[in-house]
C-alpha cells in the first residue's frame, strides 16, 4: 500500500468521523433539547456529549493526516494550482488551531476567511479546466463557490472592522444566503450524476449500488421526509443546526435530496470513487457552520472531488503535465 | 517519496489519532475552533451615545447582520419569523459596553394596556461560560439576558396605566383594600418589575437555566440602561451597561475575550410575546483589538505565514528531490508494480516479501 492507500484510507476515516459528527453532536444532541430531562436522560445526554466532543476531535486530527497524505500525494498529479491550495488548507488548518489562543480580532478573521476564499478558489481550479468535458466539474465548482461565499461575507465584514469603515451592509448575509442554494446545487447535481450513471441505457442498473445502499437512503429520505411533514420547525431547525441549510425550500423536497444523495454519491463511488468520496466529504460537513473542522473537511472534500477531474483528465495539457514531471531515481 | 502505508502502520495511526483525541477532550483541549459570525464592538474615546440611537458615533462600529428564525423548539412556537434579520453594532470606551440593535418594523407598538396588545421587544442573551444551550441556557448553564421593551421605553417617556387605556373600568378589589390602599396592584406588592409604579430603565435584566426558568433581577441589581428611537419603520435600541460589575449573574465583558451572545425579536402587532419570538443562532461578541489596523494580531499573521512558508517549501523540495521529498514517481502513484520503486517492488503488498503471483492486489480503494 502506499501514499495513495493512505489517501484512501483516511477519506473512508474521514467521511465515518462526518457521519459520527453529524449523527451525535449536530442530531443526537440537539434533539436532546426537545426532550424533558430528568436524571437518567440528562446523564446519557452528557455522556453523548463527551462522545461527541473526542469525535469532534477525531474529526480535526483525520482531516489533518488526510490533508498530510493528500501532500504526500500530490507530487505527480493535479496542477500547481490545486497545491497552491493545498497549501492554503494547511495555513487554514493551523489557522484554525491557534485561534484558540488569539484573542478575537478583525484582523485573524479576515486572514482565515481570505485563507478559506483562496483555498477554495485553488482547489477548485481542476474542476475549471474539466467544466467543458465533464459535468462533474459544474458540481464541484459549485461546492467550491459554496464554501468560498460565506468566508468572503466574513471577510468582507472583517475587513471593514480592520479598516474601521462600515462595511456594505447586507451584503454578507446576501452571500450567504446564495452560497446556501450553491451548496445545494453542487451537492443535487453530483447525485443526480451518479444516479444518471447507474441507470442509464447500457449502464449496470441500480441493483449495483447495492440494496443496503437503496434501502438505507430510502429509509432516510423517508424519515426526514416524515419528520418535515409532522413537525416542520424541529425538522426545519435540526437541517440548519446540522448541515447548515436554511428551510428555502419545501421541507420535504431535503428528504427526497437526501435519498438521491444517498444513491447516487453511492452508484459515483463505483465508477469514480475519489470523486463520490469528496462530493461526499463536502456534503456531510455542511454549508457555512462554524466549526473549524468543519471548514477544513470541506475543503479536504473539494480538494479530492477536483484531484479526481485531473486524475481522469487525458487532454494534451494534462499529458503535458505528466510529462513534465522530474524523473526520480 | 512513496510512503509504505502497511495495515500494521495505518490500525497504529488509527489508534493514535483516537488515543490523542481522547486525551486531548480529556485535558480539556478542544481542536475544533468556531470561526462564525463576530459583532465587533469598536473603541471610541470621545463617549458613548448610550442615548442616542441615531448619533453619528454609530456610523464607526461595524454593522453586522444577524439573520433570525422563528422560535420552533417550544411552546408557544413561531412558525415564520415575523422579523428576518436584525442589524448590529457595538462600541465601548473602555469602561461600558453599548448595543445598537436595529431592524425593520412596520408599526410601533409600545402599549401593552389592552389585554390583546402585545409590545415590540428585542433581547440579547449571553452565555456565562462556554457549551450552554442556545435554548434559554441549561442547568449549571446560565444565561443573562437584556431584555427591551417599548412599553417600558413609553413609560418612561410618559407613564401610563391600565386606566389611561380603559378610562370607565370597574375596579374590582377587596373593600378594605380600596379603602386602605386605593392603589393596591397585586403585582406591585409581590415585586414584579412589570407592575412597578416607576421605572428606572426601558431594558429588563433576567436570568435563565432553562425553559421556564426566566427570572427578573431584583430591583437593585437591573443594571442595563436603555435608549430607542422609531423612525420610518425602523427601530433602533441602544442597550448599554459597565463591562464588569460584582454580580454573578451578569455577563462579566473581557475585552480580550470573545463573549456567546444570541439575539431575540417580538413584533407586538404581530401577537408575538413569550416564546412567539425571532431568534438568532449563537454569535461572538469580539472587542476590536487597540490599534485598529492591519498590524492588529501581528503574532498570529506571522505564525500563519511562517506555516505557509514551511509547506509551500516541503512541497517544493519534496517534488524536486523526491528521495526524501513527497513526490510520485512518474505516471502518478501506484499504478501496478511495475510503475512502483524497487524498494516497494520488493517489501510486495503486504509489506513483507516479494509479490509473487498468488498475492492479491494492493488494495487502492478510491
Amino acid at each position: 500500500m502506499s501514499t495513495g492507500g493512505l489517501v484512501a484510507i483516511t477519506s473512508r476515516w474521514l467521511l465515518l468521523a462526518l457521519v459520527l459528527d453529524l449523527s451525535i453532536t449536530r442530531l443526537s444532541l440537539r434533539i436532546a433539547i426537545f426532550l424533558p430531562k430528568g436524571a437518567v436522560v440528562a446523564d446519557v445526554v452528557g455522556a453523548f456529549a463527551r462522545v461527541g466532543a473526542v469525535v469532534e476531535n477525531v474529526l480535526v486530527l483525520v482531516a489533518l493526516v488526510a490533508l498530510g497524505a493528500l501532500f504526500a500525494e500530490s507530487g505527480g498529479r493535479a496542477g500547481s494550482a490545486w497545491k497552491a491550495g493545498l497549501v492554503l488548507t494547511a495555513g487554514l488548518a493551523i489557522g484554525g488551531l491557534l485561534s484558540r489562543w488569539q484573542a478575537p480580532s478583525p484582523v485573524v478573521s479576515a486572514a482565515l476567511g481570505a485563507l478559506t476564499v483562496g483555498a477554495a478558489l485553488l482547489l477548485a481550479v481542476p474542476a475549471v479546466r474539466a467544466a467543458a468535458r465533464d459535468p462533474y466539474a459544474v458540481a464541484i465548482l459549485a461546492l467550491a463557490g459554496a464554501a468560498s461565499l460565506p468566508a468572503l461575507a466574513a471577510l468582507g465584514g472583517a475587513g471593514a472592522a480592520a479598516s474601521g469603515a462600515a462595511g456594505a451592509p447586507g451584503l454578507g448575509l446576501a452571500l450567504t444566503t446564495v452560497g446556501g442554494v450553491v451548496f445545494l446545487i453542487g451537492v443535487v447535481l453530483a447525485s443526480a450524476l451518479g444516479v444518471r450513471a447507474i441507470v442509464r441505457p447500457g449502464g449496470p442498473g441500480i441493483a449495483a449500488v447495492g440494496a443496503r445502499w437503496v434501502a438505507a437512503g430510502f429509509a432516510i429520505g423517508l424519515a426526514l421526509g416524515l419528520a418535515a411533514l409532522a413537525a416542520p420547525q424541529t425538522a426545519g431547525l435540526l437541517l440548519i443546526w446540522g448541515l447548515g441549510l436554511p428551510s428555502m425550500f419545501l421541507l420535504p423536497l431535503y428528504g427526497v435530496g437526501a435519498a438521491i444523495a444517498i444513491v447516487g454519491l453511492r452508484g459515483a463511488w463505483l465508477f469514480r470513487p475519489r470523486l463520490a468520496a469528496g462530493v461526499a466529504v463536502v456534503a456531510l460537513a455542511g454549508y457555512g457552520l462554524a466549526s473549524s473542522g468543519l471548514v477544513l473537511a470541506g475543503l479536504i472534500g473539494i480538494a479530492l472531488a477536483a484531484e479526481a477531474l485531473e486524475e481522469a483528465d487525458a487532454s494534451p495539457a494534462a499529458t503535458r503535465r505528466q510529462a513534465a514531471l522530474p524523473v526520480h531515481g | 517519496m512513496s510512503v509504505l502505508v502497511t495495515p500494521r502502520r495505518v490500525r497504529a495511526l488509527l489508534v493514535v489519532v483516537v488515543g490523542l483525541a481522547a486525551a486531548l477532550t480529556l485535558a480539556g483541549v478542544p481542536l475544533a475552533t468556531a470561526q462564525g459570525t463576530t459583532v465587533f464592538v469598536a473603541r471610541v474615546d470621545d463617549g458613548l451615545p448610550v442615548d442616542d440611537a441615531f448619533a453619528a458615533a454609530w456610523d464607526r462600529a461595524v454593522a453586522t447582520d444577524v439573520p433570525l428564525s422563528g422560535q420552533a423548539v417550544t411552546a408557544p412556537r413561531l412558525l415564520d419569523p415575523t422579523v428576518s434579520s436584525v442589524r448590529v453594532r457595538g462600541l465601548t470606551d473602555d469602561r461600558r459596553l453599548a448595543i445598537l440593535i436595529e431592524w425593520s418594523d412596520a408599526t410601533e407598538d409600545a402599549s401593552v394596556l389592552r389585554s390583546d396588545a402585545f409590545a415590540d421587544a428585542v433581547a440579547m442573551q449571553f452565555a456565562l461560560g462556554d457549551g450552554i444551550s442556545i435554548c434559554m441556557g441549561q442547568q449549571a448553564g446560565a444565561i443573562n439576558i437584556w431584555h427591551w421593551k417599548a412599553d417600558w421605553a413609553a413609560d418612561l417617556a410618559a407613564w401610563r396605566d391600565v386606566d389611561d387605556a380603559n378610562p370607565n373600568m370597574p375596579v374590582d378589589l377587596p373593600p378594605q383594600d380600596l379603602a386602605q390602599r386605593p392603589d393596591f396592584v397585586a403585582g406591585r406588592e409581590a415585586g414584579n418589575l412589570r407592575s412597578a409604579s416607576t421605572r428606572s430603565s426601558s431594558v429588563e435584566e433576567v436570568d435563565a437555566v432553562g425553559f421556564g426558568t426566566l427570572t427578573s433581577q431584583p430591583v437593585e441589581r437591573q443594571s442595563v440602561h436603555g435608549a430607542s428611537a422609531y423612525r420610518d419603520g425602523t427601530w433602533r435600541v441602544v442597550m448599554s451597561r459597565a463591562l464588569t460589575d460584582d454580580d454573578p449573574n451578569d455577563v462579566q465583558i473581557d475585552t480580550a475575550r470573545s463573549i456567546s451572545v444570541a439575539f431575540a425579536v417580538w413584533d407586538g402587532s404581530n401577537g408575538d410575546r413569550d416564546g412567539l419570538k425571532s431568534t438568532s443562532s449563537w454569535l461572538s461578541l469580539g472587542v476590536i483589538p487597540r490599534p485598529i489596523g492591519l498590524l492588529d494580531g501581528w503574532p498570529f499573521l506571522a505564525m500563519i505565514l511562517l506555516a505557509l512558508g514551511l509547506i509551500a517549501w516541503m512541497l517544493y523540495v519534496g517534488l524536486r528531490e523526491p528521495a526524501i521529498g513527497l513526490g510520485w514517481p512518474p505516471g502518478g502513484p501506484q499504478r501496478g508494480p511495475e510503475r512502483l520503486p524497487a524498494a516497494l517492488r520488493e517489501a510486495g503488498p503486504s509489506g513483507e516479501g516479494p509479490a509473487s503471483a498468488g498475492d492479491p492486489p494492493p488494495r487502492v480503494g478510491l
